[in-house]
Order: C-alpha cells, then sequence, then structure tokens
C-alpha cells in the first residue's frame, strides 16, 4: 500500500476544520445581529410555544384588584 | 501535546472576553452606552478590535514557539490566525445565554474544556476504531463550528495527517 503523506489543509487533515471555522465567522455574526436587533425575539413571538419574555400587563389585568395588590 | 497546551491557554483568554462582554450588560453599561447614542455595530466592532488586539499577542507567541522549536505543523499558522477572528464572535454569541459574568466565565471555561481539551481526543480515538471512523467525520464538521476546537482538532489533525492518511487509506 503506496500512502503519500497529505497537504496539512485535505480533507483527511484539517481541511474540514479550516473549511468550518471560515463558514463560522459570519454566521456567529448573523446570530448576534439576530438577537441585538430583537428580530430573533420577533419571530420567536409568533410560535405557539412562546413564554420567555417580560411579562406586560394588559387592561384586564390592571383592572383586576387581586392582581394589582399583588 | 501542543494542541492540549494551547487549548489551556486560549479557555483562561476566552473566559476574560466573555466576562467583559456579559459584565457590562450586567452592569447596564452596553445600555447606557446605546442610550447615550452608540450604534450596536459600533458597540461590536469596538469589542471585536479589542479581542484581536489582545488575542494577537498570545497568538504570536504561539507562532514564534513553534518555529523556535522546529515542530512538524505546516501551515498551521493559518489556523491560529482565522481563530484571533472566528473567536470572538463565537463568545459574543454565546454571552447571549448568560446573565451574570461570573457564571458566563465559568461555563465557558468547562464547555470550552469539554469541546477543545476532550473533544479532539474523543474523536480521534473515533478515527482510529475502523467501526465509529463514520461518526467521527459526521461529528468533526459541526464541532469544527466552534474554533477553539477546529484550531485544536486542527493541530492533531495537521501533526498526524501521515497517520491518519494510512489509516483512512482504501486497502489493496
Amino acid at each position: 500500500m503506496n500512502v503519500q503523506t497529505p497537504e496539512p489543509f485535505d480533507d483527511v487533515a484539517a481541511g474540514i476544520q479550516l473549511k468550518m471555522i471560515l463558514i463560522s465567522i459570519p454566521m456567529y455574526w448573523l446570530i448576534i445581529a439576530l438577537i441585538d436587533s430583537g428580530l430573533l425575539y420577533y419571530i420567536a413571538k409568533f410560535l405557539p410555544f412562546y413564554k420567555v419574555g417580560p411579562c406586560v400587563l394588559d387592561d384586564d389585568m390592571l383592572r383586576d384588584p387581586d392582581i394589582t395588590q399583588e | 501535546m501542543m494542541s492540549f497546551a494551547i487549548t489551556i491557554g486560549w479557555l483562561m483568554i476566552n473566559s476574560s472576553l466573555i466576562k467583559s462582554v456579559v459584565g457590562e450588560r450586567e452592569k447596564s453599561l452596553k445600555n447606557q452606552m446605546i442610550v447615550s447614542g452608540i450604534k450596536l455595530p459600533a458597540y461590536w466592532l469596538g469589542h471585536y478590535v479589542k479581542d484581536i488586539f489582545l488575542q494577537c499577542i498570545p497568538s504570536m507567541f504561539v507562532l514564534i514557539l513553534i518555529n523556535a522549536y522546529d515542530m512538524d505543523l505546516p501551515q498551521v499558522w493559518v489556523l491560529i490566525i482565522i481563530n484571533i477572528f472566528a473567536n470572538p464572535p463565537f463568545l459574543y454569541a454565546l454571552s447571549f445565554a448568560f446573565a451574570k459574568a461570573d457564571a458566563a466565565s465559568t461555563a465557558v471555561g468547562f464547555l470550552l474544556f469539554l469541546v477543545g481539551f476532550l473533544g479532539p481526543i474523543a474523536l480521534f480515538i473515533l478515527l482510529i476504531i475502523e467501526s465509529t471512523r463514520d461518526y467521527a467525520v459526521a461529528l468533526k464538521y459541526p464541532l469544527s463550528l466552534i474554533p477553539l476546537f477546529s484550531v485544536s482538532s486542527g493541530i492533531i489533525t495537521i501533526s498526524m495527517r501521515f497517520f491518519i492518511a494510512l489509516l483512512t487509506a482504501p486497502e489493496g
């Protein structure tokens, strides 16, 4: 079996790592932009299981003396 | 061995980087800056430039030592230089998961110890065993999105590239 030493950035060596680390830079900036601009929370609000976030009292709750006294 | 030394060193740098970002949010400094008129891109760019300079110093030392000891790690400088630019956005994105700076620092240290130190060892063992080799290749892609894993695993695979090629070569 004749095996040659691969280049450092061939896929058998560190090629995959190099590709993924380069992809990760814009990917993480996109995540930061989505979270920090509030766009991610805005989208998440439309999801049926969305429960996270500050509790906002609506008018009915404010009129309810049991809630406002707490 | 060299990759593990780099990983351990980088854990401390990462902990301090995330601590500053979460700390600013914890003390409402970020809020204060934004109220004062700083735009979000300017805020992140400021952090990014500062963190790149901060990481340049240990990276240069790593490259100098690799050359000084004449290690067989060709072109590994590419990974180390790219890591300087890839590491801060990863930590900034991760910082949104934490509210307390100390908790963030400890958790990131532990997480990156698992991924950057134990991950490459586990992956290498999976790669050696023939029946688990496919899992190793499949795991390499998502894990490599974490910069510290990429550098650590990249150094191991570059230094052992002939051995890996020998293992994965088709028979005949």
